[in-house]
């Protein structure tokens, strides 16, 4: 960040006593654009959703500005920001109907759009201080322009202000990048049926993107409308879009700052954090940061998940686990011969503790391991040798699945036997009442469905869930199902005791046909 | 030119979703627009077939062979590329191709010769509707470039899969424009008609697809 704040005040400082004129207005106008592929940066590359219309959303942004301009005394940045807002409205409008389609059709329906809004637009023209609601006037002699802010009138001091603007548009997404939404959208673009399963709410965030790539794309639009004082369609044609597009791709669509991908890392393990309702230390967030966002915690008795900011809110709080499994009644954390070493230190040895209910101290001077130890409870750090259990429940749910990976290892890294336990580990990290695995041995050697079968058969001890076993390996659904039920082209055939089906004829037949003499 | 593009990029962009493929081929789009900017500097340009001198009077409307053309063409080559998909060898190899391109290089279908004609045909067939629209519409690269946006919408309606459906709705869509003209309060919008049915017919095809809303607190 400082490195980021040298450059600019470099770049503020440097330019104007450079260049001529020209060369300040062509840089006012690459900051400007830098803004709006800064939307489609959080659009396409945090999301996945590829949006071509974004020139048309930046004219609308400036016509928005435009209006406003000529018939308003707001000051320029209150200007500015409702240019954002209003703009924000319309991207949640294009937004809505882009829930229902994703990847090609998405980008082709907003190349539609771009195109619509072009038509209307060149009937329309921009304002140019006329009256009436368009704003626009035939005549092209003394037509205003459209106002500047009062301290920035000149062309080196409107530079300076639209990059300052820009600057805190970049904070403003890097924010985002960075909490809950970030999180989402990470969640979202890998996989929305997985995002879903793990409690995101794929709409709200969805929705959440497109407000925001609009808004900074209305504040662009803001910023070009004063900046050239007079808006012509010509400006803003379909082809910018285009180009727009491949600027995006060409920064690196993960990083605002276009440095590429695999600076941010989105860790293997499922978030353990989750189990714990654990809050931060200000200076050292990756508990905050690191949970699933729309994840829930179960009050006593109830069914309703308690929200997870309500959750943060009770800072440290430790909600109590619902009354299912062998753990009921357990409340408390149970820490066994824990060892910690990493980078050559060893900051937790063989630490053996039990925490329990209510509100637990843990002190030391700097350096002790406390905060290593909360990475531990998190799943942040892996330890060498101990357990941890929480509420009588193996605390990270890779040690659960027996995944011996580096937490911070992607998964895309991880062998196919490797990825399904990720996912069985993600499954099972919420408690739920009931796990539904889909073919989950698909196309793994003996060796890895055999622990595969040994992970399932412990779900329903170790998390009191129901499962539900769809495979086609029979040696797995037997070792691991006690009943099993056959469908056959849509009926049910056969249920009882796995046993008992696998040896029913009709069962037979419909695996293995009849044979015809 | 799209066969040589075909030929070059085709496999590099083979197995990459098609989002994008397009978004490749939109880059080809802006070095052609360029090349051409560059070649010949925007300047009023017309061209005039010859058989737009030939007309049919129907009623107040006049109809000229080059339109009379190009309808027919239209249907033509729905047709005769309807045929060529489903009963030559060739056809049946560009289906496979679009169905499941490593199955079929395993079955021993030759994917890059397959995939180069396919950009070889649809030059050809673009190439040919440019002609004709060049005469229709305006002999201007920009404009001729972007009408491909109308086009799609045809596409887009039959989901990238049916030809009957996508001549019918590119019918439709030219109709409805049409029959905006003399309506004067509206008119001047009527080249939105393939945006706006483009986006309501997705929406419809899409209907059935489940609005993803956790209902877990967000």
């Amino acid at each position: 960040m400082l490195v980021i704040a040298a450059l600019l005040a470099v770049v503020l400082a440097a330019p104007p006593a450079i260049l001529s004129v020209y060369w300040i207005d062509v840089f006012t106008a690459v900051t400007i654009f830098a803004l709006v592929a800064l939307g489609l940066n959080v659009l396409a590359g945090r999301v996945g959703l590829v949006s071509l219309g974004q020139i048309a959303i930046l004219a609308l942004g400036a016509w928005i500005d435009a209006r406003l301009s000529f018939a308003t005394s707001l000051p320029f940045p209150v200007l500015l920001l409702v240019t954002g807002v209003l703009t924000a409205v319309i991207g949640v409008a294009v937004g809505l109907p882009a829930l229902r389609v994703s990847g090609l059709y998405l980008a082709l329906i907003t190349l539609m759009l771009a195109g619509a809004i072009a038509i209307v637009l060149n009937s329309t023209n921009f304002p140019n201080g006329g009256g009436g609601f368009l704003g626009h006037t035939e005549s092209s002699f003394g037509n205003p322009s459209i106002r500047r802010p009062s301290g920035a009138v000149g062309d080196v001091g409107y530079y300076r202000y639209t990059l300052i603007a820009c600057a805190l548009m970049f904070l403003l997404a890097l924010l985002h990048v960075r909490s809950k939404p970030g999180r989402a959208w990470a969640a979202i673009r890998q996989s929305e049926p997985a995002a879903l399963a793990a409690g995101v709410n794929i709409t709200l965030y969805k929705l959440w993107a497109f407000a925001l790539a609009a808004f900074m794309t209305g504040v662009a639009g803001g910023l070009l409308a004063a900046s050239v004082g007079k808006l012509y369609t010509y400006q803003f044609t379909t082809q910018s879009s285009i180009t727009l597009l491949a600027v995006v791709f060409m920064g690196g669509d993960l990083q605002p700052l276009g440095r590429g991908r695999g600076r941010d890392p989105e860790p293997v393990a499922p978030r353990p954090a989750q189990l714990l309702g654990t809050a931060a230390r200000p200076a050292d967030d990756h508990l905050r940061r690191r949970r699933p966002p729309g994840a829930g915690h179960r009050s006593p008795g109830s069914r309703a998940p308690v929200p997870a900011r309500h959750a943060e809110a009770r800072a440290g709080a430790v909600p109590p686990r619902p009354e299912r499994g062998p753990a009921a009644g357990s409340r408390m954390i149970e820490v066994e011969d824990l060892t910690v070493r990493f980078g050559g230190v060893t900051p937790i040895d063989g630490m053996t503790v039990s925490f329990a209910e209510g509100a637990c101290g843990l002190i030391g001077p700097n350096g002790a391991g406390k905060t290593t130890f909360f990475n531990v409870l998190s799943g942040f750090v892996k330890p060498v040798s101990g357990s941890v259990r929480a509420f009588g429940e193996d605390l990270l749910a890779m040690t659960f699945v027996a995944l011996d990976v580096d937490p911070a290892r992607k998964v895309e890294t991880l062998s196919a036997g490797e990825r399904r336990l990720v996912e069985v580990a993600r499954a099972v990290v919420g408690s739920p009442r009931v796990v539904l695995l889909d073919e989950p041995a698909a196309g793994l050697p003996n060796e890895e469905t055999e622990h595969l079968g040994a992970v399932i058969r412990r779900i329903p001890e170790q998390f009191g869930a129901l499962v539900i076993l769809v495979d086609h390996d029979m040696s797995l659904v037997s070792s691991c199902c006690e009943s099993t039920a056959v469908l056959d082209f849509g009926k049910l055939i056969a249920a009882g005791t796995t046993a008992e089906v696998l040896r029913d004829e009709n069962v037979i037949r419909a695996y293995l046909g009849t044979e015809e003499l | 030119m799209p066969l040589a593009y075909g030929v070059i990029f085709g496999p590099l962009l083979a197995r990459r979703d098609p989002l994008v493929k397009a978004v490749g081929t939109l880059g080809l789009a802006l070095i052609l627009l360029g090349l051409m900017d560059w070649f010949w500097p925007p300047k009023s340009r017309s061209m005039f077939l010859p058989t737009s001198n030939w007309y049919y009077q129907l009623g107040l409307v006049r109809v000229t062979w080059t339109q009379i053309i190009g309808v027919l063409a239209g249907v033509l080559v729905a047709v005769v590329t309807g045929v060529f998909l489903r009963y030559t060898n060739l056809g049946t190899a560009m289906r496979a191709l679009a169905n499941d391109r490593e199955i079929s290089a395993t079955l021993g279908v030759p994917v890059r010769k397959v995939e180069a004609m396919a950009w070889l045909g649809s030059g050809l067939l673009s190439g040919a509707a440019g002609l004709l629209l060049s005469d229709l519409v305006a002999l201007d690269a920009v404009t001729l470039t972007f009408l491909v946006i109308s086009s799609l919408a045809a596409a887009l309606i039959a989901r990238l899969r049916s030809l009957p459906i996508t001549l019918g709705a590119g019918l439709v869509i030219g109709l409805v424009t049409a029959l905006m003209t003399p309506i004067l309060s509206i008119s001047v919008y009527r080249d939105m008609t393939p945006f706006v049915l483009a986006t309501l017919g997705l929406l419809w095809i899409s209907r059935r697809r489940v609005v993803s809303v956790s209902r877990t607190a967000g």
